[in-house]
């Protein structure tokens, strides 16, 4: 079975798709986003996208994307099984910085500091959390000047972090995960922003019943330990024991 | 342009934001005899015509991450943007609340329909919004509409094809569309600016920038006011 993951929620999808390999005997391959993801989504063009043209030329049984939105796109094609969908988590917008800390960041008002250089990307799941974060702090302005970098994905974000071409990004918690040299800083409480990881079965899966028991399985509390391993949070298994309703 | 003695600007805004630029360029003629002429459309759309090369002098979006596009794509003059003002988030459902839509919990009630956009200012709004309260799944599966962006979602609402919408808490000002807001808790407030800024292609930059800058004064800033836009506080 062939999954299309956007590549900065494919590391615990690599680690659960292994568990599950080995348990049911089944081989499944998971593929990350290409060039067309890097250079084709765009969020304000006419084209279609990068990670929908991918998943959709790819022949992939399912997909996984960082937001809803990047599944919505999906489901404006014809692609989505109807009632497949299913967020395997929440992750949380965070202050990242390289480990050094060179820029001397330590909270979000440091990012409208004159001369603070920062990185966000413009692309899929990362789409305009800055300004949903910075918008809550009343600062839409001091921090977008400070923007020095507008990056298209999660690695290329993660690359200027690690190359120190920037003081800090606006990324989710769960990238220091990807490189010891990056450090998360949390948001207050108040500015926090969580998207859903989604996931959803394609028509013309050549085991659908496979795809949707996977995805049950990526939705299982042992799928979960997985991704909270990972960075992905699931505030309501922590506050009720519940976990995030429809399981 | 400069026709004659009157400079003349074109000004390309997504449609709802269209509306208080259009009732700011009037006060800015009136004020200045400089005409800024507002053409309202989906960025999705006149975006890719700009990248073309279609002239015109500056740009207006709902969202910051159309303007990171913009930006990102080399369009426009660095250090031009400027926020004119940010909305907040709400539910909108037709007039007299017929699905009696009171808050999120009702969206999950077996039977309601809810719409969102996929394109535009409120993209992912509807992801960030139930992610916070956990009811990603259950309002997810009561999505019955996705409309290509906020105008198109407005007329869904109209229509009655949906009892809620994920949108803007004043988008109950737009003319023609008959819609009321279900305001959320303050916890639950998403906030996106309308920023704008001046092309890189723009026959007249230095009047476009004057007219960003004046987009900042008081006059103006009554006039978004007026039509819900609320200051982009801390600057």
């Amino acid at each position: 079975m062939r999954v299309f993951c956007a590549t900065g929620s494919a590391p615990p999808v690599v680690a659960a798709a292994r568990l599950y390999s080995r348990r049911h005997a089944v081989e499944i391959e998971v593929e990350v986003c290409g060039r067309q993801c890097r250079e084709g989504h765009d969020g304000a063009h006419s084209e279609p996208h990068g990670f929908t043209t991918e998943v959709l030329t790819g022949g992939y049984a399912l997909a996984i994307a960082g937001s809803e939105a990047d599944i919505d796109d999906l489901e404006m094609t014809t692609a989505v099984t109807p009632g497949s969908r299913r967020s395997l988590g929440l992750r949380e917008a965070a202050i990242l910085t390289p480990a050094n800390g060179p820029g001397g960041i330590r909270s979000f008002d440091d990012l409208s500091r004159p001369g603070t250089r920062i990185a966000v990307s413009t692309i899929d799941c990362l789409r305009g959390v800055w300004e949903d974060v910075a918008s809550r702090a009343g600062c839409v302005d001091p921090v977008r000047r400070n923007i020095t970098h507008r990056v298209t994905g999660c690695m290329a974000l993660i690359e200027t972090l690690i190359q120190g071409r920037v003081d800090a990004a606006i990324g989710w918690s769960s990238f220091v995960h990807f490189h010891p040299d990056i450090t998360s800083i949390p948001l207050p409480e108040s500015y926090r922003i969580f998207r859903s990881t989604g996931a959803a079965v394609l028509e013309g899966a050549g085991d659908p019943a496979l795809a949707g028991s996977f995805i049950d399985f990526l939705c299982s509390d042992e799928g979960r330990d997985v991704f909270s391993r990972h960075g992905w949070v699931y505030p309501a298994h922590e506050s009720s024991g519940a976990g995030q309703e429809g399981r | 342009m400069t026709s004659g003695s009157t400079t003349r600007l074109t000004a390309y805004s997504a449609f709802v934001p269209a509306l208080p630029l259009q009732d700011a360029a009037d006060l800015y003629r009136s004020e200045t005899g400089v005409d800024v002429t507002v053409r309202p459309g989906r960025p999705e759309q006149w975006m890719p015509r700009l990248i073309d090369g279609e002239p015109a002098d500056l740009i207006c979006c709902g969202a910051e991450f159309l303007l990171d596009f913009a930006e990102s794509k080399d369009l426009l003059i660095s250090g031009t943007r400027r926020s004119v003002g940010r909305r907040c988030s709400g539910l909108i459902v037709p007039a007299g609340n017929p699905g009696s839509i009171s808050g999120l919990e009702d969206l999950v009630r077996p039977g309601v329909r809810v719409g969102v956009a996929v394109e535009g200012c409120t993209l992912g709004l509807w992801d960030e919004i139930s992610g916070r309260v956990l009811l990603t799944e259950k309002i997810r599966a009561r999505i019955a509409v996705r409309a290509r962006g906020c105008g198109a979602l407005l007329g869904v609402v109209t229509r009655g094809e949906v009892d809620a919408a994920f949108g803007w808490v004043n988008m109950d000002r737009v003319p023609e569309m008959s819609v009321e807001v279900v305001r959320l808790p303050g916890e639950l407030a998403i906030y996106r600016s309308t920023g704008v800024g001046v092309l890189k292609g723009a026959g007249e930059p230095r009047a476009a920038g004057r007219f960003v800058e004046w987009l900042l004064s008081p006059g103006a800033r009554a006039v978004y006011r007026r039509w819900g836009w609320e200051r982009t506080t801390g600057e």
